[in-house]
């Protein structure tokens, strides 16, 4: 055990080698099954919606739309439970601000359908005086 | 900790797996139930692929159970918290779910026109004659205002009489523009959905979208109507 300190330190860096290699390819797992779960859930939805909608009026993009009203709905609907939450109100806040790159296309989206919520409104722009 | 996905009256529990591919369980022994993942750690960032798996496991629970759910982000540290919590607010939980057993939640946007034109008969009298811009923006704004509140009721009062419940959400600063949840029975969302359609025609200028059905996340809450 405590013998040789070179054969310890190569020790040492093989197992942290493998250990790299190991949350490497668990990182590639991940990915793969992410990038999966991505393509046929997003498939499925589009296929859902555009059974729900057939035969309405309708010039929208629906995802962007259904994306919008998940928005709404996960972030600011449901049960909420207090003390045990653990996802800080920071992340949450950081959640936001990673989803506004996301929703900056569906905002104009949102200012042509007048969910208004932004500065560009109508009613706030200097000619409407 | 474990990520709480909803709570239901059943311990069937969804198909497919939760947040990064976690298996999702049932946990407690008589209702609600609650329905989550076990995870070392979660992103900080989540990202649209989260948002919709924690979609598609609440959604994987509303054929055959009732479902309430969750805030996206709800965590407890342990499985003990997590019961604790359920024994807790029990009452609370079990009479929500009574709310919206059997319904499912639409979301209905909407645009109407407002259109600005003067309004030759509002006039301030006396005095150094008409009001300066000030005065006639406001009266200008308020009169749009009103038309679309008109517009906006007709939209929303005949689907709000089709609905369990309904919730009206903060549109922003457009008086025409409205959003709204609207909590409604199973068997009358085709009813629902074709009264949207009848309204986009009826109503000159208007755009209404529709989508859903939602799991009742507008519902979810007492006090939330």
């Amino acid at each position: 055990m405590n013998g040789d300190p070179e054969r310890a330190r190569e020790l040492a860096a093989l197992k942290r080698d493998a250990a790299r290699e190991r949350s490497r390819r668990q990182r590639e797992v991940a990915a793969a099954r992410r990038d999966r779960d991505r393509e046929s859930w997003g498939a499925r939805r589009e296929a859902s919606l555009e059974r729900q909608h057939q035969g309405t009026r309708r010039a929208l993009r629906d995802r962007d739309v259904s994306l919008l009203d998940l928005i709404d709905r996960l972030l600011d609907g449901g049960v909420v439970i207090h003390g045990d939450i653990t996802l800080a109100v920071a992340d949450v806040d950081l959640l936001y601000v990673g989803l506004r790159a996301m929703v900056a296309s569906v905002e104009t989206l949102e200012r042509d359908l007048g969910v208004s919520l932004s500065a560009q409104s109508p009613s706030l722009r200097a000619d409407a005086f | 900790m474990l990520y709480v996905y909803g709570l239901t009256d059943s311990t069937r529990e969804p198909e497919g797996p939760g947040l990064h591919g976690a298996p999702v369980c049932a946990f407690g022994s008589q209702p609600p139930f609650a329905i989550a993942s076990e995870h070392r750690d979660l992103p900080a960032h989540p990202d649209e692929v989260d948002l919709w798996t924690h979609e598609r496991v609440v959604e994987g629970l509303m054929n055959g159970s009732t479902v309430l759910p969750m805030r996206f982000g709800s965590t407890v540290a342990d499985e003990a918290s997590l019961l604790a919590l359920l024994e807790e607010r029990r009452p609370e939980f079990l009479s929500l779910i009574g709310r919206v057993r059997g319904a499912v939640e639409l979301s209905v946007r909407a645009q109407v026109t407002a259109e600005r034109e003067p309004t030759p008969s509002i006039t301030t009298g006396g005095g150094g004659g008409a009001g300066g811009p000030g005065t006639t923006y406001l009266l200008r704004r308020h009169d749009a205002q009103q038309r679309a509140d008109e517009a906006v009721s007709r939209i929303h009062e005949p689907l709000a009489r089709l609905a369990r419940h309904s919730a009206r959400k903060a549109g922003g600063l457009d008086p025409g523009a409205f959003k709204a949840a609207y909590l409604v029975d199973r068997e009358r969302v085709e009813e629902f959905r074709a009264r949207v359609d009848e309204l986009t025609a009826e109503i000159e200028g208007a755009r209404i979208v529709c989508t859903g059905p939602w799991p009742p996340y507008s519902f979810s809450a007492e006090g939330r109507q």
